[in-house]
């Protein structure tokens, strides 16, 4: 479990100004749980998946990760998969998946047959000797997404990881992501600006808007899985919840109008 | 923490394309270019050898620009000579010592500035203020140094090469992604793996800049060091060559420093090609 109490997060400006990013945010993040975060660019989400990475410093409140206070970098059992695939340029796609086991001392041959299933499980099956630079956008996401899956972290977080990729390639890996989740559960944080992604693959949504950001809603997503996202988006059900998140979205909306946080 | 995990197979489309592999139209079309290309440059040099031909002894005196074909039978006779061929070797001892001192100097001081903030802190604006003197100016200081033979030229070819290749490094130190640090130590990775399989790989592409930059600055560094007080070299002998009025000898002088300073270039490319492999495949993302 991922808990947010009441974290506030401000950064100097180089000119020594204070500016607060996330103001008194709290939302927890059950296990197992696909949680969305979702609020336009320059609302502090991806600051709050560093303080949850312990990647910047919190500088008040806490979050508690499984009931250990987040201070410094989070490494042990948690994946992270960020915007850009960051996958190491001179390594090919096997090399690149076999990387974590690598690092946790895996055996050679092992840690090669592992790195090899994920590279089918992703679709990369036939690419595994090919570098990066020779990928789409889109393979190169599968990759990364395959590495993080290799050494079967218990927790989950991914900035926009799908945010570079045309609107075909985003939901043809929203659904491969989905699939993955399905026969693999874990708790996943997951930020994105895109309202349609949130709804498509979350549990939970969390609103959070304004500058500072602060968590405008929380609001549970009833629709059934397995979802078919490329049909997703006629249903009835989607739309009202589309209409309902969009209303906490707006520019000068004040604070959660009842919405449980 | 278990990793033997049994993902089931998913069934994706695959999404773009791979980089397609060259089809044969393209590269004969490539390699009619490259004829052309060789062609043109061919003709560019003989329009230019013709030229100085020409004017050489009409417009110009041969004792002050020599002659295309005075120049190749000098060269030629040159290098059959043993007295040449010790020139070589002086020259050459001294370029590669002087390039691997500068280089080890330069990677490692790079590197050390890069990683420790507190370090470059304080040496930065000393080693920029110290990159400002111009380094031939030191010459006459390491003859006084290091003595008429070998090391003084040693010396100043690695000052040279030094401070070209500190800067490449730390500047690779300052440019490798953060983001993809950060994402290894999250993955679990201690320093030493990072330094190892990051930080390393991620310099190679500056250390090879640097390496080739290098070349051209070492026979420089080495060549002024001749030119100050030697009894040997290439440089000792385009110096005697110049004093004596000896055009021909001079501009075969130069073409062999021309000819050690492409051997080197050729080297460095060569083990840059198998270093780099990965830099030749696509574009980076």
């Amino acid at each position: 479990m991922l808990e947010f109490r009441n974290v506030t997060k401000r950064f100097e400006t180089p000119g020594g100004q204070e500016v607060t990013v996330l103001q008194d945010v709290s939302f927890t993040v059950d296990d197992d749980e696909f949680c969305v975060v979702v609020g336009p660019s320059g609302c502090g989400k991806s600051t709050l998946l560093n303080l949850a990475l312990g990647l910047v410093p919190i500088s008040e409140g806490e979050i508690v990760h499984d009931g250990k206070r987040v201070e410094s970098i989070v490494s042990s059992d948690v994946g992270y998969i960020t915007q850009d695939a960051n996958l190491l340029p001179w390594s090919t796609v096997l090399e690149n998946i076999m990387s974590p086991l690598e690092i946790r001392g895996v055996p050679k041959t092992e840690r090669r047959a592992t790195a090899r299933e994920w590279a089918e499980a992703v679709g990369l099956g036939k690419f595994v000797d090919y570098y990066p630079g020779q990928l789409s956008g889109g393979m190169q996401k599968r990759c990364s997404i395959a590495r993080t899956m290799v050494y079967d972290p218990a927790m989950i977080y991914m900035d926009e990881p799908f945010g570079p990729l045309d609107a075909i390639t985003r939901t043809i890996l929203q659904e491969t992501l989905l699939n993955l989740w399905q026969t693999r559960r874990k708790t996943i944080l997951f930020i994105t600006h895109d309202l349609v992604e949130a709804i498509a693959l979350g549990d939970t949504v969390v609103v959070i808007n304004g500058q500072p950001g602060t968590v405008k809603a929380r609001i549970p997503i009833p629709l059934s899985r397995p979802r078919e996202i490329r049909h997703l988006a006629a249903s009835t059900e989607f739309v009202e919840l589309h209409t309902k998140i969009w209303s906490y979205l707006e520019p000068g909306v004040e604070s959660n109008a009842g919405e449980l946080v | 923490m278990s990793t033997r995990v049994e993902p089931r197979s998913t069934t994706v489309a695959l999404d773009g394309e791979i980089v397609a592999p060259k089809s044969s139209s393209k590269s004969s079309r490539d390699r009619s270019w490259r004829l052309k290309v060789s062609i043109g440059q061919v003709v560019a040099i003989l329009a230019m050898l013709g030229v100085w031909q020409a004017i050489s002894g009409n417009v110009i005196p041969v004792y002050l620009i020599s002659s295309p074909t005075g120049v190749a039978s000098d060269t030629f006779h040159l290098i059959q000579t043993r007295t040449m061929w010790q020139d070589i070797l002086t020259t050459s001892q001294e370029l590669v010592l002087g390039y691997a001192i500068g280089v080890v100097f330069g990677v490692l001081v790079g590197i050390l500035m890069g990683s420790v903030k507190f370090l470059s802190g304080v040496f930065e604006p000393i080693i920029a203020g110290i990159n400002g003197i111009p380094k031939i100016a030191l010459a006459p200081l390491f003859l006084l140094w290091f003595g008429l033979g070998i090391w003084s030229k040693v010396a100043q070819a690695s000052m040279i090469v030094f401070f070209v290749m500190y800067y490449n490094v730390y500047m690779g130190m300052l440019s490798i992604s953060p983001m993809l640090v950060k994402l290894f130590q999250v993955m679990g990775a201690n320093r030493g793996y990072v330094a190892r399989k990051v930080v390393l790989p991620s310099l190679s592409v500056p250390i090879f800049a640097g390496l080739k930059a290098c070349v051209p600055f070492a026979m420089i560094g080495v060549i002024v060091g001749e030119f100050i007080a030697a009894d040997r070299g290439v440089g000792y002998f385009v110096l005697q060559a110049t004093q004596q009025f000896d055009s021909a000898g001079l501009f075969s002088g130069i073409i062999i420093m021309v000819a050690m300073v492409l051997i080197g270039m050729r080297i460095v490319t060569f083990c840059q090609n198998r270093v780099l492999y990965w830099q030749k495949l696509g574009h980076g993302r």
